[in-house]
């Protein structure tokens, strides 16, 4: 008797979810979308995210809210957001480290691939690998002379272990068969701090920073880290001329918890196209020393693994991965 | 253009209509977010950067930086009124501002807080307006060596604060030493005492501690208390200014912490809280009578405030002209100029000169109403102590669980500010001090972090530590701090010899 009820009651759930999602799928979006972001407001990424939701919000015609929860290197952010119903009103504002994320936090809760399904990418984030003005070398070619010259004396200056910026510079020994000895700093200021008054030779920096302590002659750019030169800035070589096959740019992209209906993505990777090419949003990334670069749902998808699987090896060389 | 002119033109400037408006807007808010428990100047100006994409860039960045320095300020008026320090810097202020409002006092420590920070403020923005691209250089100029020994220093005389035995000073320091290294390392990346909790990678957060070492127990021990209401204070003009001995023995305490907090601001990190420290510290160890601190000196309250407001404005030094920011605070300030499209650089004091200027001159600007706001609100502050206990306590419990959920969304953090808090309040059942405690928590990793280092950069030499000449100067202080006691007993057998004679 119990049981039977038990069905009952669960077939007229059923019954009542069923076409009701399909409802909520063709008359998507009825209320409000959030962002989740995995990191605190008013940081880079969260300006980012913000101005994202803002133009996001006029083009589905819904509010759009960012909700922050940093913390754990933004993987409690994305095991929470993985964990959200599949319905387009929960979106995880993803990049790079959210990738390497697994590798560094045991039972991270969520799968930097199998958890999300992709929405769009929306930038590229240009690195440039810089020297102190008291440094021998100018360029990628002489910093390799030097370090091969001084195995595993020459150091690095990073934002911490694990980040995209201390694997960028483990790519780089790699591709170039050096050995660089790393020094991790607590963020990205006290790093170009370092380089800045000598305490360190070499660091992987944000162009924009790199591009301005440049000009006031308190660094070298030796090279950018992105396969080719970057169109903006034409006259800083990429590291990849010297080094073949070394290219790397941590980007920023958005996603939704695996399982959210085609149709859905569709809506949010198109909205989310017309505000990457948004004259007004592609200046404000430009200002930051951003590249826009919008990439859709089934191209990202592709991309997410690839990048993963790249990240992930160099992330589980290190003593830090437990690995 | 030379400084005066320049200086003047950015006078111009910040007194446009728009600009003193968000001037005024930035200050009044940071105030009130400074008074607001676990709601800090960081996320205040994050809640308000979106708002700011909208504006001009001199309003947005004045208006930040007045939220900034208004909550440095704010955050002082709970630390004395209900034990409740608004950021890690005010906490000291904790230990004889709390005092002197249960003597009855508030007023008079509201009052000398209000003018300890105008006078500080206004050096360090003279300092700021002379000596940036010298300040800038020499906070580059500290490495890892030196960063440990200001470290060391700024622990040692941590200890020196506590109100009980040396013994359970250094005691509760440990403690805080312990509960800091939670989280990842940095050198290694490691994740240490986390115990499979993903909440605890990042550690615990400086407000969460805060809250639970200052506020909590203060609820607690006064809901004990058989006093239902506390004193009732009317506070007139009269009541509000300091006895002619009391101004006496605050001016030194002023001048000493706000050459102090000048120098010691520029420090990108921690810069701020360490100068408050060991500004009440050095107020301790040169005071003919220490025992009066913890129990409402008013030298305690006048260094710590100088100290820490002079560090708030020289701050800005090195996130200006170097484009590095000093804390995350700072960090927030400096985006807020990329989303205008301003790069923070070292090019910044020459290619946005008139920005520069007018951002100096509203730094003035905005001391100036902070005084003149707060000085007729002082009464009102005060009266809020008249509101019975039942009421006030819920409300300040309310209040720092809300802001603390509101940092990181995180239920977590509220288990930990109860943890915390219960720990606080078997310390002070014991007669043990919390500030060390606070101090250990934010000094020891970073103490750590930065020997660690030193010694890794420098293979493991430690000579490092007195070859480099700041390094050396901060460890022979450390010293001189460590047997001023031999000295100063020495001193007064000498003298009582000499008496005798």
């Amino acid at each position: 008797m119990r049981i039977s009820l038990i069905a009952a009651a669960a077939a007229l759930v059923t019954s009542i979810l069923g076409p009701s999602t399909a409802i909520a799928e063709a008359d998507y979006p009825s209320k409000p979308v959030r962002i989740v972001i995995g990191f605190a407001a008013g940081g880079g990424t969260d300006t980012i995210a913000r101005m994202l939701a803002e133009g996001l919000s006029k083009q589905i015609d819904q509010p759009v809210v960012v909700e922050n929860r940093p913390g754990a290197g933004g993987t409690l952010a994305a095991s929470y957001s993985a964990a959200a119903d599949p319905d387009g009103y929960t979106l995880y504002f993803s990049g790079t480290s959210t990738l390497i994320g697994p590798v560094f936090v045991e039972n991270a809760g969520y799968d930097p691939v199998k958890s999300f399904a992709g929405v769009a990418n929306i930038n590229e984030t240009p690195l440039a690998l810089v020297a102190g003005p008291s440094f021998p070398a100018d360029d990628v070619r002489g910093m390799i002379e030097e370090a091969k010259a001084k195995p595993g004396e020459l150091f690095y200056a990073t934002p911490g272990v694990g980040t995209t910026q201390h694997l960028l510079i483990e790519m780089l020994e790699r591709e170039a068969g050096i050995d660089l000895q790393d020094a991790p700093y607590q963020g990205a200021a006290p790093s170009i701090a370092a380089v800045i008054s000598g305490e360190i030779p070499l660091a992987i920096i944000s162009l924009s920073a790199a591009i301005e302590q440049a000009k006031g002659g308190k660094i070298k750019i030796l090279g950018i880290t992105s396969p080719e030169r970057v169109s903006d800035y034409p006259d800083i070589p990429a590291i990849g001329e010297t080094v073949a096959g070394y290219g790397a740019l941590p980007s920023n992209f958005l996603v939704s918890p695996a399982g959210t209906p085609q149709t859905i993505i569709d809506i949010l990777s198109d909205a989310t196209a017309s505000v990457v090419e948004d004259p007004e949003f592609v200046d404000f990334l430009k200002k930051q020393g951003l590249l826009p670069k919008y990439m859709p749902a089934a191209e990202l998808d592709v991309r997410i693994a690839s990048e993963t699987a790249k990240w992930t090896e160099v992330a589980r060389s290190l003593p830090a991965s437990g690995k | 253009m030379d400084i005066p002119s320049s200086l003047v033109a950015g006078f111009v400037q910040a007194a446009s209509l728009t600009n003193l408006f968000y001037c005024f807007v930035g200050v009044t808010l940071g105030t009130l977010i400074g008074v607001l428990p676990g709601i800090g100047a960081m996320l205040g100006i994050a809640l308000l950067l979106p708002v700011t994409f909208h504006l001009p860039p001199d309003a947005a960045i004045i208006m930040l930086a007045g939220l900034y320095y208004g909550g440095e300020y704010g955050g002082s008026i709970t630390s004395i009124l209900v034990n409740l320090p608004g950021s890690a810097s005010s906490a000291v202020t904790c230990l004889d501002g709390h005092q002197m409002a249960k003597q009855g006092r508030a007023a008079v420590a509201l009052y000398v807080t209000a003018v300890a920070s105008f006078i500080a403020g206004t050096t360090g923005i003279i300092l700021m307006t002379l000596f940036s691209p010298l300040i800038a250089n020499f906070a580059l100029s500290f490495t890892s060596v030196d960063y440990f020994s200001v470290m060391l220093l700024g622990l040692l005389a941590s200890a020196s604060v506590g109100r009980g035995s040396p013994v359970k000073s250094i005691g509760a320091l440990i403690v805080g030493v312990l509960f800091g290294i939670i989280g990842t390392d940095v050198n290694t990346g490691m994740q240490r005492y986390t115990f499979g909790y993903p909440e605890l990678i990042t550690g615990l957060g400086i407000t969460v501690i805060a809250m639970g070492l200052f506020g909590v127990p203060e609820v607690i021990a006064g809901a004990e208390s058989k006093a239902n209401r506390p004193v009732a204070q009317r506070v007139r003009i009269r009541d509000m200014l300091p006895t002619r001995d009391e101004v006496r023995r605050a001016t030194m305490p002023v001048v000493r912490g706000t050459s102090l907090g000048s120098l010691l601001g520029a420090l990108p990190g921690t810069g701020v809280t360490i100068a408050a420290f060991l500004a009440y510290s050095i107020e301790k160890k040169v005071s003919h009578t220490p025992e009066r601190f913890g129990h409402g000196a008013i030298e305690g309250v006048a260094a710590p405030e100088s100290a820490n407001n002079a560090a708030a404005q020289t701050a800005f030094i090195p996130t200006l002209t170097l484009g590095i920011p000093g804390s995350a605070t700072m960090a927030l300030i400096l985006g807020a100029l990329m989303i205008h499209g301003i790069p923070p650089g070292p090019q910044f004091m020459t290619a946005h000169a008139d920005l520069f200027w007018a951002l100096v001159a509203s730094f003035w600007i905005g001391n100036l109403f902070l005084l003149v706001l707060n000085i007729p609100l002082v009464g009102l502050w005060v009266r809020l102590l008249q509101v019975p206990y039942k009421y006030l306590f819920p409300t300040i419990i309310c209040l720092i669980c809300v802001g603390i959920y509101s940092v990181n969304l995180s239920t977590f953090d509220i288990w930990v500010v109860l943890g915390i808090g219960l720990l606080g309040y078997s310390m002070r059942m014991t007669g043990f001090d919390c500030a060390p405690l606070l101090m250990g928590f934010i000094l020891g990793p970073l103490m750590e972090e930065n020997l660690r280092r030193a010694l890794m950069l420098n293979r493991g030499d430690f000579s490092v530590f007195i070859k480099s000449p700041i390094s050396l100067t901060c460890l022979l202080l450390t010293a001189l701090l460590l047997l001023w006691p031999l000295i100063s007993g020495l001193r007064q057998k000498i003298r009582a010899r000499a008496a005798a004679q």
